[in-house]
């Protein structure tokens, strides 16, 4: 089982760096100078981050962006702030841990991660969340009760 | 064979090259370079009133806000650097600059706050009781900031020390708070905190009235371009950046905002491309290409 929670935690991991791009191209696309960098994005021919450096953007600006768009998907801010938190290298491990059942570490509750999934939960909640970002539920079929 | 020496990019910004971000109080050739651009100016000339009265009558946190790359540091470096010169030319102190901004170990950005303010009093003890010659105390980071001001007050006034610490980047409000009850006379406090980052920003003013002095930065202005191309090259340039060119860079990009790091960026790249195309004239499509980091 715990090797089925690393797995979802990974797959999280990689669903937020895609948002990540997907925010800096978005970004990029809206001016005719930065086009064509994005399309650079697009092709994979250079990371988010190097584009970043590279034109002197914000990643921090970004990063701020995407705690926004997942909390707008997720609609907790809490699995917001520990999902954008996966973005950051320093802080990344530390999520991970907090997402397999630990306790959240003192500088994931110094920015609002406070509660704990708990082992058990663990599975449920990643794989939960990875369905929130695949299927954003402004894309999912409405369920009985969201249609009534 | 071609001997002459590669000319310097005038809006270079890599780090290599010495110029991101300007250092005035390290470089004393970087307090030139400032540009009257992002408001910083007024930020500078606040920041020069505040202190220019009895610098040693409190302790002092001035909190640097703006967006990211909006020059927060480098402003903070060009304060240092002018409380630097107060001391000299008043001859009444002098000023020990204490730099955390990109002086801290890799896993610095993911410890706690307590941990990060312990880590910051312990290397500020050690640097004090290097250029005192006197050991300052170890124990909770109050009761060392309050050892250490002592000793500042009590050394003679010929050799009377103000001391500057420039704190690491802090994106938590909690942390800055520290700071504001950890100031001790003798000690100035500076501090720089995204605005990117609505915890720190907000919370700062809104839940705990900050006394402090909060220096707001923003992103550029749309004549901030031309401004900062005219400084830089002041005769033209060899290749010219046509003000068109920069004018409509500006315009295309103020809905997002543009801070003083992207632009010099972005006008370091198209100078590049369009001297190694043997341009004259920094064209639309070297400042395109730039952006990919292509000189084809």
């Amino acid at each position: 089982m715990t090797d089925d929670v690393e797995t979802f935690v990974e797959q999280l991991q990689s669903q937020v760096l895609r948002r990540f791009s997907e925010l800096v191209a978005a970004e990029l696309n809206a001016s005719r100078y930065t086009r064509h960098a994005a399309r650079a994005l697009d092709e994979r021919r250079l990371s988010a981050r190097q584009l970043i450096h590279r034109l002197g953007l914000s990643e921090r600006r970004f990063l701020a962006e995407l705690r926004r768009d997942l909390h707008a998907t997720i609609g907790d801010a809490q699995y917001a702030t520990a999902l954008s938190l996966l973005a950051r290298d320093q802080f990344a491990p530390l999520v991970r841990d907090w997402l397999t059942g630990e306790p959240p570490a003192p500088a994931l509750a110094e920015r609002g991660v406070t509660w704990t999934i708990g082992r058990q939960a663990a599975p449920l909640t990643a794989v939960s969340l990875l369905t929130l970002l695949h299927y954003p539920p402004a894309r999912r079929p409405a369920t009985r009760s969201e249609a009534v | 064979m071609d001997a002459t020496p590669p000319r310097m990019n005038p809006f270079d910004t890599s780090p290599e090259a010495g110029h991101l971000p300007l250092c005035p109080w390290r470089r004393a050739a970087h307090e030139g370079d400032y540009v009257a651009v992002d408001h910083s100016f007024q930020a500078y000339e606040q920041f020069k009133n505040s202190l220019s009265g009895d610098p040693f009558g409190t302790g002092w946190l001035f909190v640097f806000k703006g967006p990211s790359g909006s020059g927060k540091t480098a402003l903070m470096h060009r304060c240092a650097s002018w409380v630097r010169r107060l001391g000299e030319t008043s001859g009444a102190f002098q000023a020990e600059i204490i730099d955390f901004t990109d002086q801290v170990p890799p896993a610095f950005e993911a410890l706690p706050v307590a941990r990060r303010v312990e880590f910051v009093a312990r290397r500020v003890a050690l640097r004090v009781s290097e250029f005192l010659g006197r050991k300052v105390g170890s124990g909770p980071p109050d009761l060392v900031y309050a050892a250490m001001s002592d000793l500042l007050l009590a050394q003679d006034e010929e050799d009377r020390r103000l001391v500057v610490v420039l704190l690491p980047p802090s994106e938590l409000a909690a942390e800055l708070q520290h700071y504001r009850y950890l100031g001790r006379p003798g000690i100035v406090f500076m501090a720089e905190t995204s605005t990117d980052e609505a915890d720190a920003a907000a919370t700062l003013t809104s839940r705990y009235g900050l006394l402090a002095v909060p220096l707001e930065l923003r992103t550029l202005d749309p004549e901030d371009g031309w401004k900062l191309v005219r400084k830089r090259l002041p005769d033209g340039g060899d290749p010219a950046f046509p003000r068109s060119l920069v004018d409509s860079y500006m315009a295309a990009m103020a809905g997002g905002g543009i801070s003083i790091k992207q632009l010099r960026s972005v006008l370091a790249g198209a100078y590049q491309v369009a001297r190694a195309r043997a341009h004259t004239t920094v064209s639309e499509e070297d400042l395109l290409d730039s952006y990919l980091g292509g000189a084809t």
